[in-house]
């Protein structure tokens, strides 16, 4: 392009104005209204020539966007990861801080609202009495700070969702947010909290939706206290119209004639959220801030039960003291307030049970259920074994040549701690986590010691007869069922071998006998802990078993500690048991823990590996699997379907369900493929396996809903309705067949989401199928919200806005999905299979698809 | 625990819109849409994200990416536009919007301020018009753009006050 000259005439000076403004530029220059005002006042030809720069500089961040004001990548100690949302006050971040190694939730504050200085004084106080608030119900607040002239604060980061995205998507589906009993129970632990604050002074004065986060097990948690009075906004200034409306449904009369702020005020705001949450509606509401503002003052709140008729008499009498226009007859205090609704919420037996995942108390039970089963077996064994053994060593020292012996006892005691050979007894290992067996000439040490023992032999066959223990197969049978995961058959094998073996009696046994139990115990461990079988007691009940007759051996040792795991296992401790284990492994030890840690960690799918769901969070997964890949050397991320797994029982529903769906016009198909299913289901899987989900999938291409409904009158029943829907929805379902079953549907998961499980998933899957992608979205949103490190949550959100053409943020949910994965390889091809259907269907996106499902499926 | 590609994206996005247009210049963007641009790059960024060393630098690392990206297709389109001889002179003005943030008054003033300045860029000096480019809209540090433009700090930073006083006279302000 032409233009002038590059340079100046070298006889041109720089003058004073250009000096002083590059002196400017070069501190870091900021425009402020302070410069200008010094630059008006300055006045001359020096000080026009500067005030015309900045309004150059003006120009350009006006066209070019808000370049100068970004938020910096880190404020102080933490670094920003992600963003959380974004508020009226200001954005919630995702933050890593760098000093305690952990992730916090960061709230910065809109400079716009942060700029006065007094502002700042306020912030502290505000936030230094927010740091001492512990409570249940509260959010914790670590700390605040001042960084490149933002405000922040640093909260917990907790997984959950503000109550105002709960109320929004309920209000999207012309339902109330919360059952009135739930909603009282719920809502007593925020009473609980206010009070806790009340006691010790502080107001929180913009209690809201907005403001109370629902965390994954339902609980609310209050957060933001006292934020408001640091921007101000806690004496309304009815002069902005229109602004306030929305603000000014919680807030109490007193709020609105500008008079000073008391704990009641907080107990109001709490009445309009409650009764927002349960009915869908305001108690008090108008279109515009006049009428808002009358109306507060002068007009009565609407009784609850006239919008919810259903609602309990007491909670309506409760929400009207709260919402009396004179504080006075408020209740005094928010204990008082607690113990009412919770009251209210013990009253009557709900329709729907509570949901509980599982409490303190259950764990203890659980674990003394095992130890008490098996003590009994335990007990006995361990005195017939000690009595045993010293017999035996007794009798053959007498009578064999002591060398044979030594070596012999070698080989013993080396197999108690070897981890075995794959291909022996303790490859039911490798069965379960489907390792490819290690060539039969690699050697061990105990087979060594037993060939050796077997040249000394003179007519000796103990040492032959302990090889062949060691190597062989128990019940070759089982061993085959196990391998097309069958673990119910497996174990109908064992359990006839074991009680054989059992009740020739503990007399006349030698070393061989005690092999051949170890390895009977184990196998029919490894059963229990298939997917079909899933009983998790008895395996651990065999696993002790097997330790007994084999005190030092490893493969019992593995399965028992990771059988023992809890859903509730922080992944931390998990970690701790992993290290351990490895560290605790003999020589080649380690390669077991690695396959059966990569076991562990598989997520459960239609057609992969049959293994068992141990009930591990997904977080604890990802932790797990991100230190196998330290340990494994990346060999953990390779996808399982490699293995010989892929044929197994899921894979077998997965088939009949596809025919069901095949067959929905097809009544002979349908039956057929209907009968296969349940036939599997109630030969194949045990009564409380997870598997039994499937049944699920099956009632619902029969059309059998009632019957869905009838099982959520327990939690275990909730739970596997709902792992069944989303299992449906992993499966090609016909849209036809979930437009029949719509409303069906809609009852379950209303029902299912009242006791808090997540629905996300089926719900965005049946707005696809219903045309609505939008919905989905919104659905698919809400979901990312609550779930951020779920790779599934990403891909259906990204499905939904390749359906809205959004290209570009399509594929970073899709990026995101794929490096969130647990298999990623697999979610890759997802991705791109989506994409390329959005190029097979042609229009204006077509070609940017293309161009990306290109550059999806080219990489590695 | 590391800075997503979304979040950077969403941060810079204004940004990298800026330089991609301006780099692009009326000629390229007859042939091409600044937002198919913008998603080249974005997937760029998603695919060599692990080359990105230090998240800090985010920012300036897709703004190169964006630079690259609009070099190469440069490049190729030389030989095309060469061989074409009815280009379509009409100036793409449609400054690329997938934000539905902004409103329309608030994009179509935009779109005219946009113009405009991209014409009184034209009438700078090469040099004027890179130290704008560099410093303003793709935000690059003082310290850089002296490298890149082979002068000491206190030269850049006297030239862009002057680029700026030249800028001010183009646009009548």
């Amino acid at each position: 392009m032409t233009g002038n000259p590059d340079r100046l005439p070298a006889d041109e000076q720089a003058s004073a104005a250009d000096l002083r403004m590059a002196g400017l530029l070069a501190d870091g220059f900021r425009p402020s209204p302070d410069l200008r005002r010094a630059l008006r006042l300055e006045s001359g030809e020096e000080a026009d020539d500067i005030l015309g720069r900045i309004n150059v500089l003006d120009f350009l961040d006006s066209v070019v966007g808000d370049v100068g004001n970004e938020l910096p990548e880190r404020l102080g100690d933490y670094r920003i990861i992600g963003l959380l949302g974004r508020g009226g006050m200001g954005t919630v971040f995702e933050a890593y801080q760098e000093s305690l190694e952990r992730v916090v939730a960061l709230k910065v504050l809109a400079p716009s609202r942060t700029a006065d200085p007094r502002m700042r004084k306020r912030f502290r106080t505000e936030a230094r009495a927010n740091a001492n608030l512990h409570h249940q119900h509260i959010l914790p607040v670590f700390g605040f700070g001042e960084a490149a002239g933002h405000l922040y604060f640093t909260m917990e980061r907790v997984e959950g969702v503000s109550l105002d995205r709960h109320v929004a998507t309920a209000r999207r589906r012309g339902q109330a947010a919360m059952e009135p009993r739930d909603a009282a129970r719920r809502f007593a632990g925020v009473a609980d909290a206010l009070a806790h604050a009340h006691r010790r002074g502080i107001l929180h004065r913009d209690v809201k939706p907005g403001n109370i986060l629902v965390q994954p097990d339902g609980s609310l948690c209050l957060a933001d206290f006292g934020l408001s009075k640091v921007v101000g906004e806690d004496s309304l200034s009815v002069s902005e119209v229109g602004a306030f409306v929305g603000t000014l449904h919680y807030a109490s009369p007193e709020q609105a004639r500008g008079q000073e702020l008391t704990p009641a005020s907080d107990l109001y705001a709490l009445a309009v959220t409650l009764y927002q949450c349960v009915s869908g509606k305001m108690p008090i509401d108008a279109e515009t801030t006049e009428a808002m503002l009358d109306g507060l003052l002068n007009r009565d709140p609407l009784p609850l039960r006239r919008v919810l008729p259903h609602a309990p008499r007491d909670l309506e009498i409760v929400l009207d003291k709260l919402l009396s226009k004179d504080p006075r007859d408020r209740y005094p205090d928010g204990e008082s307030l607690a113990r009412d609704l919770q009251r209210i919420a013990d009253d009557e037996p709900v329709l729907v049970r509570r949901r509980s995942w599982p409490s303190r108390a259950w764990r203890v039970v659980r674990k003394h259920r095992v130890l008490s089963a098996t003590i009994a077996v335990a007990v006995l064994l361990l005195a017939v074994v000690l009595v045993l053994w010293r017999q035996v060593l007794v009798e053959e020292e007498a009578v064999r040549s002591a060398r044979y012996e030594s070596l012999l006892a070698a080989a013993i005691s080396r197999a108690e701690t070897e981890p075995g050979r794959p291909d022996g007894p303790d490859g039911l290992l490798a069965v379960l986590t489907g390792m490819a067996p290690e060539t039969a000439d690699q050697g061990t040490e105990v087979l060594d010691l037993l060939g050796r023992a077997d040249l000394q032999a003179d007519g000796e066959t103990r040492a032959r007869d302990l090889r062949s223990a060691y190597l062989d197969d128990p019940v070759p049978a089982a061993t085959a069922a196990l391998r097309e995961g069958r673990g119910q058959a497996a174990r109908a094998l064992l359990d006839a071998a074991i009680a054989a073996e059992e009740s020739r009696g503990f007399l006349d046994r030698d070393s061989v006998t005690w092999m051949r139990l170890y390895r009977l115990y184990l196998a029919r461990a490894v059963a229990s802990l298939t997917a079909s079988v899933a009983d998790q007691e008895g395996a651990a009940a065999d696993l002790l078993r097997a330790s007994f007759v084999r005190p030092g051996a490893f493969a019992p040792a593995i399965l028992s500690a990771l059988v023992r795991l809890e859903a509730s296992e922080s992944p931390s401790a998990l970690l701790a048991v992993c290290d351990r284990l490895i560290g605790e492994a003999p020589p080649g030890g380690d390669a077991v823990v690695l396959g059966v840690l990569r076991a562990l960690v598989a997520p459960v799918r239609p057609g992969a590996a049959n293994l068992m769901p141990f009930s591990l969070s997904k977080a604890a997964r990802r932790r797990v699997l991100r230190w196998l890949d330290v340990e494994d050397g990346g060999a953990a991320l390779q996808p399982l379907d490699s293995t010989p797994w892929a044929g197994g029982i899921e894979t077998s529903l997965a088939d009949a369900a596809q025919r069901g769906f095949a067959g929905l016009s097809d009544t002979a198909a349908l039956r057929a493929a209907l009968l296969e299913g349940r036939a599997l289901l109630g030969t194949e899987i045990a009564a409380g396996s997870p598997l039994q989900a499937w049944s699920v999938v099956f009632d619902v291409i029969e059309g059998a809903l009632p019957a869905l409904l009838a099982r959520m009158n327990t939690t275990a029943g909730m739970r596997q309705v709902v792992d069944g829907l989303v299992l449906l929805t992993r499966l090609d379902v016909p849209a036809e067949l979930l437009r029949r079953s719509q409303d069906g549907l809609e009852r379950v998961l209303g029902i299912a989401e009242a006791s808090g499980q997540p629905t996300e998933p089926i719900r965005v899957a049946l707005w696809m199928a219903l045309g609505d992608p939008a919905a989905a979205l919104a659905e698919a949103t809400d979901w990312v919200g609550r779930a951020a490190d779920d790779a599934d949550a990403y891909l259906a959100r990204a499905r939904c806005r390749i359906e809205l053409g959004d290209v570009t943020y399509a594929a970073f949910d899709g990026a995101q999905a794929i490096g969130l994965a647990l298999d990623p390889d697999s979610v890759r091809a997802r991705f791109v299979a989506m994409l390329e259907e959005a190029v097979a269907r042609g229009g204006e996106d077509a070609q940017r698809f293309q161009a990306l499902s290109r550059s999806f499926a080219g990489s590695d | 625990m590391s800075l997503t590609p979304e979040v950077a994206f969403e941060r810079y996005r204004e940004r990298l819109l800026s330089v991609i247009y301006f780099r692009m210049g009326p000629d390229l963007r007859t042939r091409m849409d600044p937002e198919d641009v913008l998603q080249e790059v974005a997937i760029e960024a998603i695919h060599s994200w692990h080359t990105l060393d230090d998240p800090a630098n985010a920012g300036a690392w897709l703004v190169t990416l964006a630079r690259r990206k609009i070099a190469r297709i440069l490049r190729d389109q030389v030989g095309v536009a060469a061989r074409d001889p009815r280009r379509e002179r009409a100036m793409k003005t449609d400054f690329p919007v997938a934000d539905h943030r902004t409103g329309p008054a608030t994009m179509a003033d935009r779109k005219d301020r946009l113009v405009l300045l991209e014409q009184a860029l034209t009438r700078l000096s090469d040099d004027h018009r890179e130290v704008v480019m560099l410093s303003k809209i793709e935000g690059l540090p003082a310290k850089e753009i002296a490298e890149r433009m082979g002068r000491s700090e206190n030269a850049i930073h006297l030239l862009l006050s002057r680029a700026i006083k030249r800028l001010g006279q183009e646009l009548q302000l």
